[in-house]
């Protein structure tokens, strides 16, 4: 693959891998770095990346990989973010706080668990099918299906328990 | 679209039973259209995920990736490293070479050696002859550091001595007068009687 055909098949899809890593690390300047990266590791691939179906899921299946491993070495310290943030999801004291709802839903959204959050990233923000999420993430399509109903009611009870205590303090 | 299809089409959604299609018709309806006070959570949530979708990475440096090298510590590192043993081997190498195309003329002969060498020696007796003279100097400079130490002290010895007889013979003065006053006493007594 020359360097013009990796441009217009693979650097294309930075930004989606940006999202992705962001999502599951929750942290900007890793998920830029992660980006960068993976498109190295794209690049040396670059003889095998001709002859892939979707180059755009093989990028992110990369980004998912190296995201998995950048969370398992720091993993003390995300748990610990992961129980504050689903806290912050959770609390509706600190929610009524929150005016904006869509800030609200994001911080819901990012309060979910790490394999809920990247779940609902491919296909409810990239919309991706569910054979590509699970040529990604190597889980099985019921898997997917039935982790990202869990994720979307978490979000929805999240939501509602938050509009609620909204509506109390208004009365 | 109705209300109730929109509800049915949402039932699906929670069970993760909406294809692609379906959920984009969510979506565009939640972005698009007015939607009552219970479904409000929604509107919210979709346009979260639109929003999201929207983000972008930094602009990507090309030269790295397409250079297919990160430049890290660890290839710092390793490039120095590698940079150090290649300098070393060149001088070492250097060195060799010029050491065997050293030009034969300049080569000092073997009688000149001969001199060298015992001049050399010579050298070498005297260095260990004045070796020896220092070390003799340095261990009676030593002695008299300590001679002159004790008799610093010898004198201090002397000088609390000399204290002490001047005590002593302060003290015989006095038994002296007391003595005399104790005669003087006696004397006065005999007249006295």
């Amino acid at each position: 693959m020359q360097q013009s055909q990796f441009k217009n098949r693979i650097l294309i899809h930075k930004d989606a891998m940006y999202r992705l890593a962001l999502r599951m690390l929750r942290n900007e300047n890793d998920a830029q770095d992660m980006v960068q990266d993976s498109l190295m590791k794209l690049w040396n691939k670059r003889k095998v990346l001709v002859g892939i179906k979707s180059h755009k899921s093989f990028a992110l299946t990369i980004v998912h990989n190296a995201s998995i491993d950048l969370i398992r070495k720091r993993k003390p310290e995300t748990n610990q973010q992961d129980h504050l943030e689903r806290t912050d999801g959770l609390n509706p004291e600190k929610q009524l706080d929150i005016s904006d709802q869509l800030t609200r839903a994001k911080q819901i959204i990012n309060g979910l668990n790490e394999q809920q959050r990247e779940l609902i990233q491919l296909r409810d923000i990239e919309g991706l099918e569910y054979e590509e999420i699970a040529e990604i993430t190597d889980l099985t399509i019921n898997t997917i299906r039935v982790n990202i109903s869990r994720a979307r009611k978490e979000i929805r009870r999240r939501m509602k328990l938050a509009m609620d205590f909204e509506r109390i303090k208004k009365v | 679209m109705k209300n109730i299809e929109i509800k049915i089409l949402l039932g699906k959604y929670f069970e993760g039973e909406t294809s692609l299609q379906e959920e984009k018709t969510l979506q565009y309806y939640f972005l698009c259209e007015d939607v009552t006070a219970d479904l409000l959570e929604y509107k919210y949530l979709f346009a979260a995920f639109r929003d999201e979708s929207y983000i972008a990475a930094e602009p990507i440096d090309q030269h790295d990736v397409f250079k297919g090298e990160k430049t890290n510590n660890l290839s710092l590192v390793r490039n120095t490293s590698w940079a150090i043993a290649a300098t070393v081997a060149l001088l070492i190498g250097s060195w060799f070479f010029f050491q065997q195309h050293v030009d034969e003329q300049k080569r000092p002969s073997h009688q000149e050696l001969m001199i060298a060498q015992k001049y050399l020696h010579q050298s070498l007796v005297s260095f260990n002859k004045a070796y020896n003279e220092s070390n003799k100097l340095l261990r009676k400079t030593m002695m008299i550091e300590q001679n002159k130490m004790e008799v610093a002290r010898m004198g201090e010895v002397y000088n609390n001595n000399t204290q002490e007889i001047l005590k002593l013979e302060y003290f015989n003065k006095s038994l002296e007068r007391l003595n005399g006053l104790s005669n003087l006493k006696k004397s006065r007594i005999k007249l006295i009687m």
